[in-house]
């Protein structure tokens, strides 16, 4: 024990002896570590917080439906003749953050041109708190809540069917019962995706004239939309099922997994590049004391010994290192939580369209846990083969001169 | 070339680097690494992106589009223009390697397996088999004649949905020019497999002659066009003459970006992300490398000084310095330019299988099929980013330290 108190103490000792060299390493480690624990933490908060972004304006967390509402091998296809009520929702406690809707493949019939649109009719009341899809209508209003033949659309949308707010659409489409649904609806406000897609190819109304149109049964809808971004586990219900965001909108899913993927290699490669470079000042320091490890062989120190402490000096500096990294990486995260970043710095001030609807996150970075421990662990690794071939070159020149 | 002195220099600076040839091994090394690193990025996004853009332009839009002014604002079909009047010599006078005047027709079909809403194209085949590989991806029936009589050529994907067979006829529902409800029938005659499935389910063709019966009433004995598609060899680079020429043609002028634009802001987050990427790289690198360089001239202080008691002068150490400098950039140069080539070469032949991100899944996103297998580029402008990246984390590292040295070497004396 005596013996592990004095190593410590000698490679202690020697750390301090060039600190400028010691101060330089361990800043370069330290920035490394720091910067990779604020670059994983941006790319989680900052995944989380696009798609809070994003499906919150619409898609919601996950949906509730029929068992065979959504195809099983394409969830973008769907049976809209099988839907579901309240009733079949064992758990109520779903019903605070969630809302139904009733989903209508239609055609909107303009002055000049017919085309196929999603209608949704939507619980007006229950909708505005959950979803922001009402923050997107940038001329005319949202559905009134009172109101009844009311629809919203895309801008582009009324720009190719030429319609204007105030003008009335013809909605076509076949009803549940196998009759043809059709209605006139006002057109009272225009969304803005900016020029996303789904500006073609979404239109909402009143669930109650949705349920008209459709001929949709009393207490009977086709979806309950969450909105609980809290909840991961998707809940287990029997006679209805589940589906979360990411098996419905799977290209959202991979473009968030591939950034996530990328930071982690990014990291990787700073971890690397760092450690050959501290493998390269390791050996030069190793080999500037050579005639002081000979001194040490020669009063009777082991090559093993020597060996040992210089392992532990690398131990110490890469503690220090890590730990200095982690508070900066914390530091610059919770800076980056009071100060978020806005993604548009990466596309030169653009909107970021995803998924057909326009996002602007502003990133709010948060710590995540087990960040703290895994990128030191990683330097760690790093670090300890850092050392092997220096440490050989070492042994080698003891051997010799001895 | 040089002069016996500067070769003399030269000589002495290579045995500097020869004696400690592990050490120089190892900066240059790192040095390589990081680049061929950040190059590396570089290549896969940029390969990345050229199949996104490739994915993007093939659905029709092509780089560029020269629109009918009535279309663009509202797509209306109904004002075309004459193709050989308004825009043949204006498509001539552009370095196009094909262009498609085409007419657009928004329509739907019932069926009782649903219903769908149909982009029908109504095209010069002659034209649009240089534009598309459309003829050539055809898996059932026949691509259409410019004479074909009310046929049509649909995709895989709407055929599965609805049940089509080459030979059915299906009745297409729309507008025409006068805004009147319309249905027509139509028969298929070929079936093709291209592009997404998004795209194979909403695109249909037809042929001019059959497209302005249907829409206009008559054939006007003319190609017509709303919009015209054209391809380029070197994709946008020749933005602002297509823009011009397009402009002063009385038409409107439209890139992909602006016909879609969620893919073209994918491109320019990747773009944002490897400048950010390279700047971290580049960071790294320079904190990484001036260390070992710094002691690397440390270490040979009292050399120094020793040659500088002989008679040699601070300039000359620069000059030894420079020659070193020199030789080490030229090293990693083409050690990070061998390893660029040996990676890249590979991969840019077997590619980078990304579609284990979504359980070997192909994606589609904004119309498009995203790129499952990805082929990194490696161009020449990577090369001289490689060159200056090389020479700017060597030569801050190697002047610094040599400016270091010989400071504390004239206090000292």
């Amino acid at each position: 024990m005596r013996g592990l108190a004095f190593l410590l103490k000698f490679s202690y000792r020697n750390l301090g002896r060039v600190p400028k060299r010691t101060i330089i390493m361990i800043l370069s480690l330290s920035l490394g570590c720091g910067f990779i624990i604020w670059d994983l933490n941006f790319s989680h908060s900052g995944s989380k917080e696009v798609m809070t972004e994003f499906l919150s304006q619409y898609a919601g967390q996950y949906h509730i439906t029929h068992k065979d509402y959504y195809e099983k091998d394409n969830k973008k296809l769907f049976n809209n003749y099988k839907t579901l009520s309240d009733d079949d929702i064992e758990d109520k406690t779903l019903f605070e953050k969630s809302t139904k809707r009733i989903t209508a493949p239609v055609f909107v019939s303009g002055e000049k041109k017919t085309l196929a649109v999603l209608l949704t009719g939507m619980d007006v009341e229950k909708e505005k708190p959950l979803s922001r899809i009402y923050s997107s209508v940038k001329v005319g209003r949202f559905l009134d809540p009172q109101g009844s033949k009311e629809v919203i659309i895309g801008k582009k949308f009324a720009e190719r069917i030429e319609v204007k707010l105030g003008d009335q659409v013809v909605v076509i489409g076949q009803a549940l019962d196998g009759s043809v649904a059709n209605d006139l609806l006002t057109v009272v406000g225009l969304m803005d995706f900016g020029g996303g897609e789904l500006e073609e190819a979404l239109a909402f109304t009143q669930f109650s004239t949705a349920q008209e149109l459709m001929v949709v049964p009393e207490g009977l809808y086709h979806q309950r939309v969450s909105f609980d971004f809290n909840q991961e586990v998707m809940p287990k219900l029997k006679k209805v099922t589940a589906t979360k965001w990411d098996e419905l909108l799977p290209e959202i899913g991979v473009s968030v997994r591939f950034i996530d993927r990328l930071t982690w290699f990014v990291g990787v490669i700073i971890v690397l590049v760092i450690s050959l470079g501290l493998s390269n000042t390791l050996m030069i320091t190793f080999f500037e004391r050579e005639q002081e490890f000979q001194c040490l062989n020669i009063i009777g120190a082991k090559t093993t010994w020597v060996t040992a402490s210089l392992m532990i000096e690398v131990f110490i500096m890469g503690t220090i290192a890590v730990i200095l990294g982690t508070l900066i990486g914390h530091a610059a995260t919770i800076y980056c939580h009071y100060h978020p970043i806005n993604l548009q710095l990466f596309t030169g001030g653009k909107n970021i369209i995803m998924g057909g609807l326009t996002i602007q996150p502003l990133i709010r970075l948060h710590p995540v846990q087990s960040h703290y421990w895994q990128v030191p662990l990683m330097i760690y690794a790093f670090l300890s083969l850092t050392m092997i071939y220096p440490l050989i070159r070492v042994i080698r020149r003891s051997t010799y001169a001895l | 070339m040089l002069n016996n002195e500067n070769r003399y220099l030269f000589k002495f600076a290579w045995k500097s680097i020869k004696r400690n040839a592990g050490r120089s091994f190892f900066i240059g090394f790192s040095v390589s690494l990081a680049v061929m690193i950040a190059v590396w990025v570089t290549s896969v996004f940029d390969g990345m992106n050229t199949q996104i853009e490739r994915a993007v332009v093939n659905t029709n839009l092509g780089f560029f589009q020269a629109q009918e002014p009535t279309f663009a604002r509202s797509t209306d079909a109904s004002h075309p223009l004459p193709y050989m009047a308004v825009a043949s010599k204006l498509v001539e006078s552009l370095p196009v390697t094909a262009a498609s005047p085409e007419l657009v027709l928004d329509g739907n079909i019932s069926t009782p397996e649903g219903a769908a809403g149909l982009i029908v194209l109504g095209i010069e085949p002659d034209l649009h088999k240089k534009f598309l590989p459309i003829d050539r991806s055809i898996i059932a029936g026949d691509f259409l004649k410019a004479e074909d009589e009310a046929a049509i050529i649909i995709g895989e994907e709407l055929s599965k949905i609805f049940k089509f067979h080459v030979g059915d006829q299906l009745v297409l529902n729309y507008q025409d020019y006068k805004g009147e409800l319309r249905s027509e029938l139509l028969t298929i005659k070929g079936i093709y497999r291209y592009n997404s499935k998004a795209f194979e389910k909403r695109y249909v063709y037809t042929n001019q002659k059959s497209w302005q019966n249907i829409f206009l009433n008559e054939y006007k004995g003319e190609i017509l066009f709303n919009r015209i598609t054209m391809m380029t060899e070197d994709g946008l680079l020749q933005e602002p003459q297509f823009k011009d020429k397009i402009q002063k043609a009385g038409l409107e002028f439209k890139t992909w970006k602006n016909l879609n634009p969620e893919m073209a802001v994918v491109i320019d987050f990747h773009d944002g992300m490897i400048r950010f990427f390279f700047l971290i790289i580049g960071v790294t690198i320079m904190m990484t490398i001036l260390t070992p360089v710094r002691m690397l001239w440390q270490e040979r202080y009292k050399e120094l000084r020793m040659m500088n008691i002989l008679g040699v002068s601070n300039h000359k150490f620069w000059r030894i310095g420079i020659s070193e400098l020199i030789q080490m950039i030229l090293l990693s140069s083409v050690l990070s330019s061998i390893l660029l080539i040996i990676v890249i070469g590979i991969q840019s032949k077997v590619g980078l299988d990304f579609r284990n991100l979504n359980n070997g899944i192909s994606i589609e996103r904004a119309g498009i099929k995203l790129p499952g297998i990805i082929y990194p580029i490696l161009s020449a402008q990577q090369i001289v980013i490689t060159f200056v990246f090389v020479i700017l984390v060597m030569g801050f590292s190697y002047l610094w330290s040599i400016y270091r040295t010989l400071s504390k070497l004239e206090s000292e004396l």
